[in-house]
């Protein structure tokens, strides 16, 4: 049977409409891709792809929430940093005083002028001990809104807690941002405090043993200083550390994520003169061959 | 002189003939644009119309309705999961996808400063975003549900109404064609309404003796001959159907036959919607639903752990018991100090409950332990992508066989304007000769009159 021998010019009428809209749907497709630079924009245009830029996009999320966090406690932990080595200057600075006080060359009467000395000093190490970043006292333990250390003449009382808090700074990667203020500054008998109410005890009293014994007491607290400076300092290395990484993933991410979902600007832009050559093309066929019927020649 | 006068009659005859091939001409040509209009054609013998005959293929129109009703099917198939689609938002920045990260960003955020009265109000803020976005979602799901359920109920009143004007059409049918005449206009206008249902639902029709069209669904007969079956909306509400569905008491609307049995609906616009309504956006729904409820377990046990600025603790932070009520806890939203970030009591640095909230991010607690909140989310967007994309392919492939179809469907019956333009001059060439000879046959009958 010849089926398909006879043509109508209705035939011909549906058959154009229906390629001409083809191809004006691809140059609308191609042109939107040039416009918005995506190739992607809904889920179904390539569900596969769009669910690894789904993926990345939240990785990305992650990277800069990561890094936003990193940031924010490098700010802390730089302060605690420079508050320790001030700590430790005042130490040593203390140290030398009671090097110069316990000798035996010093008078009773210097002796006692020096106490003034020591007090300021003591202020000095409570007002470090007392320091903000932000509005976070960083030597309070959690308890970061409460002033820690008070000074109540004869004794420092301390109010923050022991608690270390932590934050997250990769994928389940967190650390400790914080040095629970009694580790540095010790309100205790033993404390650094209590060395500094004994100094000026054994000045008034012109006590030169005690002098010379509370040299040793300066160093150890020293060195309990520089042990927390060191924790610190390694807590800062991790911090940049793992921010640099951010940076790279950061940059691997976006480049992932223009590779799966941009538009490849060059071809898009080819593909699309294609598609409006053929669309042109429809529309010149097209005129020529929907005109002409028997009834034109006639006459 | 018998003879002659025998002879005038046979011109007139042909007259008659050429006349009726004209008018015939003419109907198709006035009908060129009429949708399923099939071409006429003058049966001629012993000059005389004998009959005018509609071309037109019995297997190719069957072929041509089941591909309309395919087609149909699936275009509104794909248009509907596209509006579906739509609802999660675009790839850029908006929808569930974004509003679910800044959630853990807020709470991530807030383990860097667990004492800020602004970090806890965003953490807050942001919840509020996200349940309401959860629940905005799910509203629409339901908007839609209904949507498509009142559609349905529209088409199914579509289908009856069109079954009657077949039937009415069978009636005036069988009337003409007694007489013995061709009711060709009729069989056009019934062609025409069966392609307006083919696009609504699935059905067959043959072709009775008398001329009549017998329609059935299934084993269900639509029109019969005169008489009308019609397709029953059985609406009931979920509720009481005793189904609990994610989507809640919606009503739901199914096709039952007038003896009340129900229809296999298979093809046809009735069956895209239908499997968009009853498989489709429950299936989005429950993965809704299943993401929301695991988000406020999961969040609400660690808040309810914690402790806020004033000690308040025992608190949930999301309220509701569903996607359908989820919201923050109002207390929440009119005392940011309340919020729980603390593990222990009176530590307003202490930020344990509000890390832990913020690494449930990583932890993989959809589909046996594989997948996160985002990745379980992506994949609903996902799902939602390759059944629209499937759509969309089939509804493609279906109007490229359908055109196909329509093609050599127009080849055998579709009207040709330089065909019937031949056949005019034909018939008007026949008709000049057979005048001539009848001006001829009266010049002899004058000769023989004056004889």
């Amino acid at each position: 049977m010849r089926l398909t021998s006879r043509i109508t010019h209705q035939t011909i009428a549906r058959q154009a409409i229906s390629d001409m809209q083809r191809n004006l749907r691809g140059v609308e497709e191609k042109r939107s891709q040039l416009v918005s630079g995506r190739r992607l924009s809904r889920s179904s245009d390539d569900p596969v792809s769009v669910a690894r830029t789904l993926g990345f996009q939240n990785r990305l999320a992650e990277i800069k929430q990561h890094t936003r966090n990193s940031n924010q406690i490098l700010a802390r932990l730089n302060q605690t940093e420079s508050v320790l080595d001030g700590t430790n200057e005042t130490l040593m600075q203390l140290k030398q005083l009671a090097l110069q006080y316990g000798s035996a060359t010093v008078s009773p009467r210097d002796r006692l002028n020096a106490v003034e000395q020591i007090q300021q000093i003591k202020q000095q190490v409570i007002q470090f001990a007392n320091t903000k970043s932000g509005n976070q006292y960083i030597f309070a333990g959690s308890k970061t809104t409460t002033r820690p250390f008070e000074d109540e003449g004869d004794k420092v009382r301390y109010r923050g807690n022991n608690k270390e808090v932590s934050v997250e700074i990769g994928e389940n990667q967190t650390i400790p941002v914080n040095i629970p203020g009694t580790q540095v500054f010790n309100t205790s008998q033993t404390g650094i405090f209590q060395m500094l109410t004994d100094f000026t005890k054994a000045l008034e009293q012109d006590n030169i043993e005690e002098i010379q014994e509370i040299v040793g007491r300066i160093e150890n607290f020293s060195e309990t200083v520089l042990t927390g400076r060191a924790t610190n300092a390694a807590r800062i290395q991790r911090v940049e550390f793992s921010r640099e990484g951010h940076f790279d993933d950061e940059f691997n991410t976006i480049q992932s994520l223009s590779d799966i979902q941009g538009t490849d600007m060059a071809r898009a832009a080819t593909e699309l003169v294609n598609q409006q050559t053929a669309y042109q093309a429809a529309l010149v066929s097209t005129a020529r061959v929907i005109q002409p019927s028997l009834l034109s020649v006639l006459g | 002189m018998s003879n002659l006068l025998g002879s005038l009659e046979i011109g007139k005859r042909a007259l008659n003939v050429q006349r009726m091939g004209i008018m015939i001409t003419g109907h198709n040509l006035a009908n060129v644009n009429t949708p399923d209009f099939a071409r006429q054609r003058p049966e001629i013998t012993g000059a005389e119309v004998t009959q005018i005959r509609q071309i037109r293929d019995k297997f190719l129109e069957a072929r041509f309705r089941q591909l309309t009703q395919d087609s149909a099917g699936s275009d509104v198939e794909s248009e509907r999961l596209r509006q579906l689609e739509v609802l999660f938002g675009d790839l850029s920045d908006t929808g569930i996808t974004s509003v679910l990260s800044e959630f853990w960003d807020a709470f991530s955020d807030l383990t860097t400063q667990p004492e800020s009265h602004a970090a806890r109000i965003t953490a807050i803020e942001n919840g509020e975003t996200l349940a309401a976005e959860l629940k905005g979602l799910y509203l629409d799901f339901r908007q839609m549900h209904t949507d498509l359920d009142t559609e349905i109920q529209d088409e199914v009143t579509q289908v009856n109404q069109i079954a009657e004007s077949i039937a009415r059409l069978n009636r005036e049918i069988i009337a003409i064609e007694g007489t013995g005449v061709n009711a060709n206009d009729q069989r056009d206008r019934r062609a025409q309404h069966l392609t307006e249902l083919s696009e609504i639902i699935n059905f067959s029709a043959t072709e009775e003796d008398n001329g009549s069209t017998r329609l059935t669904i299934g084993g269900f007969a639509l029109v019969d001959g005169v008489n009308v079956s019609e397709l029953k909306k059985n609406t009931v509400s979920t509720a009481s159907l005793g189904v609990t569905s994610s989507i809640g008491d919606v009503s739901t609307t199914t096709i039952l036959s007038e003896g009340g049995l129900p229809i296999s609906i298979t093809r046809g616009k009735l069956a895209g919607l239908i499997n968009v309504r009853d498989n489709r956006i429950p299936e989005m729904v429950e993965r809704l639903d299943l993401l929301t409820n695991t988000l406020m377990d999961e969040v609400n046990d660690l808040h309810r752990s914690g402790y806020g600025l004033d000690g308040t603790t025992q608190i949930p932070f999301f309220s509701g018991s569903s996607i359908k009520d989820i919201s923050v806890n109002p207390l929440l939203q009119t005392h940011s100090e309340k919020l729980a970030v603390a593990g222990t009591i009176d530590a307003e640095g202490d930020n344990q409950i509000a890390l832990a909230i913020a690494q449930k991010r990583h932890e993989k607690l959809f589909s046996d332990g594989t997948e996160t909140f985002e990745e379980f989310n992506n994949s609903t967007i996902g799902i939602i992508g390759v059944y629209t994309q499937q759509a969309r392919r089939q509804a493609e492939n279906n109007e490229l066989l359908l055109q196909q179809t329509q093609t050599i469907r127009e080849s055998v019956s579709g009207v040709s304007i330089d065909e019937e333009l031949s056949n005019l001059i034909m018939f008007q060439r026949a008709y000049e000769s057979a005048a001539r000879y009848i001006s001829i046959v009266d010049g002899l009958l004058e000769t023989l009159i004056n004889m």
